[in-house]
């Protein structure tokens, strides 16, 4: 048996309070870090369950959408507010793991969830530098069909396997923390870290550090979002691909283009270089090829994975030719 | 029984649950993968969202088929009662 200390916060001071006794971690719908208990990879010596923290979805003064951390994925994702405004961010909930599981899990957990590498989730047989720092990455030369193809390092491969976190790195989302020095603003897309040597760090989460809620600023008049999963079954598996992309189109033209993928990155992964040059463009499928290599200059495929440079270039090709308004 | 929804029996249980779950969250108007229109109203009950909702209770001896046709029936039965209420 599994021993271990539980508490319930009843604020969020009072989590960052019981947070700060070592070997304590925060615990949200549980879907992930008990199973990571339960297979010997998570050792904490106490659980801080944080779901009774803000559950609300609210509009705040500019016309956004502050979302309490605790909030369930589902119910974000049948928000009405959310559907309505942010129909990309709904979608890409809705692609995610099953009903039961997105009935427990939450916003902040979502964003905090741990890779599904295989060798990572092995803690019997295999080399990870993620889970044991400097022990070597079995990866690199084993299964790594689902790993990453941009931003990883020769330390470590392993993807970050949300759905929700691709639609709010496209959306320009925020997510606020708050920590022993006071509350502090990090962009989504700077909240998740790059292996580089140290894969064990994922987040620029500080010690102590809790997140309280998830910011969507006002959203844009877009003309159409689509969020495409691609992945081994057509239910209740994680992507092999996945392009998050909204669209405002003016006449021919792409007036504003956000551009994010899924499963192939150790973070949710903002398309920044292809939006740069799809912006103010013609949305062909030379001038869309041409966006989308170029943010793929970079990839370094692995043996297993290689074919995902391809499928990405397809399905991207595929996703933003239908948002222009063209025939995919 | 009739549609062979199950073999073995042991995800029985867990399907019923889910299955009664689902067809609550589609009433109560909750959005899936599958579902074409995310506004109010645009979410019903057809195979292709019972396969999606009830994804995540596997059947080791295969019976989905049976279990989404059982399903089906339990589902159409109650709207008949309903409109017979009504």
């Amino acid at each position: 048996m599994i021993r271990f200390d539980y508490r319930r916060a009843s604020s969020s001071d009072d989590a960052m309070t019981l947070i700060a006794q070592p070997g304590y971690r925060l615990l949200g719908g549980g879907t992930n870090l008990v199973d990571l208990m339960r297979k010997g990879i998570e050792h904490p010596l106490g659980l801080v369950d944080v779901t009774a923290l803000s559950d609300t979805i609210e509009e705040t003064a500019t016309g956004g959408l502050m979302i309490g951390a605790a909030t369930r994925n589902s119910a974000l994702a049948a928000h009405d507010l959310v559907r309505e405004r942010y129909p990309l961010l709904s979608r890409a909930v809705l692609a995610g793991a099953s009903g039961q599981i997105r009935n427990m899990a939450t916003m902040a957990g979502n964003l905090m969830q741990r890779t599904r590498c295989a060798y990572f989730n092995d803690q019997a047989g295999s080399r990870c530098n993620k889970r044991q720092p400097g022990s070597g990455c079995d990866a690199a030369q084993g299964f790594n069909r689902y790993n990453a193809i941009l931003g990883a390092s020769n330390m470590c491969s392993a993807t970050h396997p949300s759905d929700m976190c691709v639609a709010l790195a496209a959306l320009d989302a925020r997510v606020h923390l708050l920590g022993p020095v006071g509350e502090r603003v990090v962009a989504m897309v700077d909240f998740h870290r790059l292996p580089g040597d140290r894969p064990d760090l994922e987040t620029v989460l500080e010690a102590g550090e809790i997140i309280t809620a998830i910011e969507l600023p006002v959203a844009p008049v877009f003309t159409r979002s689509i969020y495409r999963k691609v992945r081994d079954r057509a239910s209740y598996a994680f992507a092999l691909v996945s392009v998050g992309v909204a669209v405002r189109m003016e006449g021919e033209t792409i007036g504003d283009l956000r551009l994010a993928f899924g499963g192939i990155a150790p973070k949710p992964w903002r398309a920044f270089r292809a939006e740069e040059i799809l912006q103010g463009s013609r949305a062909t499928q030379a001038a869309i090829d041409a966006a989308v290599e170029a943010e793929l200059a970079a990839a370094v495929p692995l043996a297993g994975n290689a074919f995902k440079v391809e499928l990405l270039k397809r399905t991207a090709r595929a996703v933003i030719t239908e948002a222009a308004g063209g025939q995919s | 029984m009739e549609h062979d929804g199950l073999q073995c029996g042991y995800c029985t249980p867990g399907q019923i649950c889910s299955a009664v779950a689902m067809l609550r969250e589609i009433a109560a108007g909750a959005p899936s993968y599958v579902t074409d229109d995310l506004a109010p109203g645009g979410v019903g009950v057809s195979p292709s969202e019972i396969r999606e909702r009830m994804s995540g209770n596997l059947c080791r001896c295969g019976a989905h088929n049976g279990i989404i046709d059982a399903i089906l029936q339990v589902y159409c039965d109650q709207q008949v009662k309903r409109e017979a209420m009504a």
